[in-house]
């Protein structure tokens, strides 16, 4: 596949995932190897196979829309690393 | 009189005659953690307060003749992706390194509605991605059987404190045989449920499609017993299943009189270590003596498996852990300038290697250019291998296969080449693709005396058909009754 550094650190971006230069580096070499090892698939006849035509069992699992009470506000926010006026706090996302 | 050598049904025997109490259990087995979890090194975070607690209660209950479930008043430990209200859940990584989760996992609600006693959080590969939690942010944990080898993963530390006697059963989750695989490096019983049989909610996700909340136990009763206590539907999980759930204690019965058995002859192959294979053989043989009718057969897509699983666990895994972002809960860099940053660092200083590596091949599967030749590519490859199982489960009642191709690795004998230590993985990722049962169960141990599990695989919702063949072949040899001297 061929796959370099650059290629690594557009994918990490994609994620939202910084690396250090030695991390991207060393991703790179473990990717290459990972997809050269997932194309092996390529040569396997599928076409027999309908991805839309789902399993007899599954079915869409539904519920009534019912009130019930729901966590404290200081319980969801207990985890928060920075918290403002009961809100999570993050920098300003919209100028 | 050990009470760490015994099964959760010989205590619940003893609480009922008054030998021992549920705090005296506690301290005892808080006792032995104390003795030997600085090598074993099963536990991440304990709650010895909490847990007497709960067995003053039990006792209390006890006391006055109530009756109870099997469970009530054991103590264990639970894999540290399992939400467990007030007790903190860290995935073994610096990410959730202070996540105190303000719920509790259905799992563990079943578990504490049958009085069992959560004690600790068990050590784990970080995310449940690796099979030896050496990918654990804090530390590998060590196999009680030999302390210089890993005691396989992801679920490494619930099987590392039952085989260690620091918890009489424990919990962890199964995706590609995360339960299966320290189960077997362990000496221990460890069973992956069909798909939907015990909830996942509350249970961290890493690839829902193949994920799956299973324990790990000394013996077949307590597997029956812990079932009992933590199958059923769960209408906070879509996934769970409605149906009618059997007593499983019925299935313990010594009978595999005309009993199908599958031995696929690519699971015996090049790559499968020669004590592995004989110790397998020699069990299929017993259950051969015993009237089950074994043959050889061939399933050709096997080999197809391990790519197909990697891709799509990846693009669940890069997809599932994308909620941790540092904005609500897990760890938040000290250095942003705005929210990109904000949401890249906290994540590059948040995850391991291994966690990057493949949100990263997730992200690579996932985009445009690359969907339909491998993602789609890898669904319609796992749908071929789901067939092909569903084929061979109508003709057969169980597949027999190892475990895994080797025994316990040792500490830093990883793979240099991530592809190669994928393929320890090749007998278990076919149950979860296929969302099949399928329990590792001791058959034996090599020249160093390291634990042999064998697999045994059947149709969907047939977990009776496996607990019984497994119960029958247990009976017949005395492997359970196997301790490591630790």
């Amino acid at each position: 596949m061929g796959l370099n550094k650059k290629d690594v650190l557009k994918l990490a971006g994609l994620a939202h995932l910084s690396l250090t230069e030695s991390e991207a580096e060393e991703f790179a070499k473990d990717l290459d190897k990972m997809v050269s090892f997932a194309e092996e698939l390529q040569g396997l006849d599928t076409s027999s196979i309908d991805l839309e035509d789902r399993d007899t069992n599954v079915y869409n699992v539904l519920r009534k829309d019912e009130v019930k009470p729901s966590m404290a506000k200081e319980e969801l926010l207990a985890n928060a690393p920075e918290q403002k006026e009961g809100c999570f706090f993050v920098p300003q996302i919209v100028e | 009189m050990h009470l760490f050598t015994k099964t959760a049904d010989e205590l619940a025997t003893m609480l009922r005659n008054k030998e021992v109490t549920s705090v005296e259990l506690i301290e005892a087995y808080f006792e032995r953690i104390e003795a030997v979890d600085d090598k074993v090194k099963a536990y991440i975070s304990l709650d010895k307060e909490g847990a007497l607690e709960k067995a003053e209660e039990i006792d209390a209950k006890l006391e006055k003749g109530e009756e109870l479930s099997r469970l009530a008043g054991i103590p264990i430990g639970i894999k540290d992706n399992i939400c467990t209200k007030g007790l903190k859940t860290t995935c073994a990584s610096r990410m959730l390194e202070d996540f105190i989760p303000p719920y509790s996992a259905t799992v563990v609600e079943k578990l504490e509605d049958a009085g069992a006693i959560i004690i600790g959080k068990l050590n784990m590969d970080e995310f449940a991605m690796g099979g030896s939690t050496e990918n654990s942010y804090f530390f590998p944990s060590h196999n009680p059987w030999d302390l210089e080898r890993g005691p396989g993963g992801s679920s490494g530390g619930s099987a590392a404190a039952v085989a260690a006697g620091e918890s009489v059963f424990s919990i962890g989750t199964d995706t590609g045989g995360s339960i299966r695989q320290p189960a077997s490096s362990c000496n221990l019983v460890g069973l992956k449920p069909s798909k939907g049989l015990v909830s996942n909610y509350g249970v961290v996700s890493y690839a829902s499609s193949f994920d799956q909340t299973s324990p790990i136990t000394k013996d077949v009763k307590d597997m029956a017993l812990v079932l009992n206590a933590i199958t059923g539907h769960d209408p906070k999980d879509s996934t769970s299943i409605n149906m009618e759930y059997p007593d499983y204690t019925k299935a313990l019965t010594e009978d595999v009189k005309g009993l199908r058995i599958a031995l696929p002859k690519e699971y015996f192959g090049e790559g499968f270590n020669q004590e592995v294979k004989e110790a397998v053989l020699a069990s299929t043989k017993k259950l051969e003596d015993m009237g089950a009718v074994v043959e050889e057969i061939s399933m050709p897509l096997i080999k197809h498996s391990l790519p197909a699983y990697y891709i799509i666990a990846c693009a669940e895994a890069s997809s599932n852990l994308a909620r941790l972002d540092g904005v609500a809960y897990g760890h938040r860099a000290k250095d942003y300038t705005d929210v990109e940053s904000l949401y890249s660092n906290s994540r590059g200083e948040g995850f391991g290697a291994e966690v990057k590596r493949r949100i990263i091949l997730g992200t690579f599967v996932l985009s445009a250019a690359n969907y339909d030749s491998y993602y789609k590519k890898a669904l319609e490859t796992a749908k071929l291998i789901k067939e092909e199982h569903n084929k061979v489960l109508e003709d057969y009642d169980v597949i027999i296969a190892p475990t895994m191709p080797t025994t316990a690795l040792k500490i830093g004998q990883k793979q240099e080449d991530p592809v190669k230590d994928y393929l320890n993985d090749i007998c278990t990722i076919n149950a979860n693709i296929a969302g099949v049962p399928a329990m590792s169960l001791p058959c034996g141990f090599d020249k160093d005396g390291l634990p042999i599990g064998m697999q045994l695989i059947a149709g969907e919702f047939k977990e009776e058909t496996i607990l019984r063949v497994a119960y029958t072949l247990e009976q017949a040899t005395d492997f359970k009754d196997q301790r490591p001297k630790l």
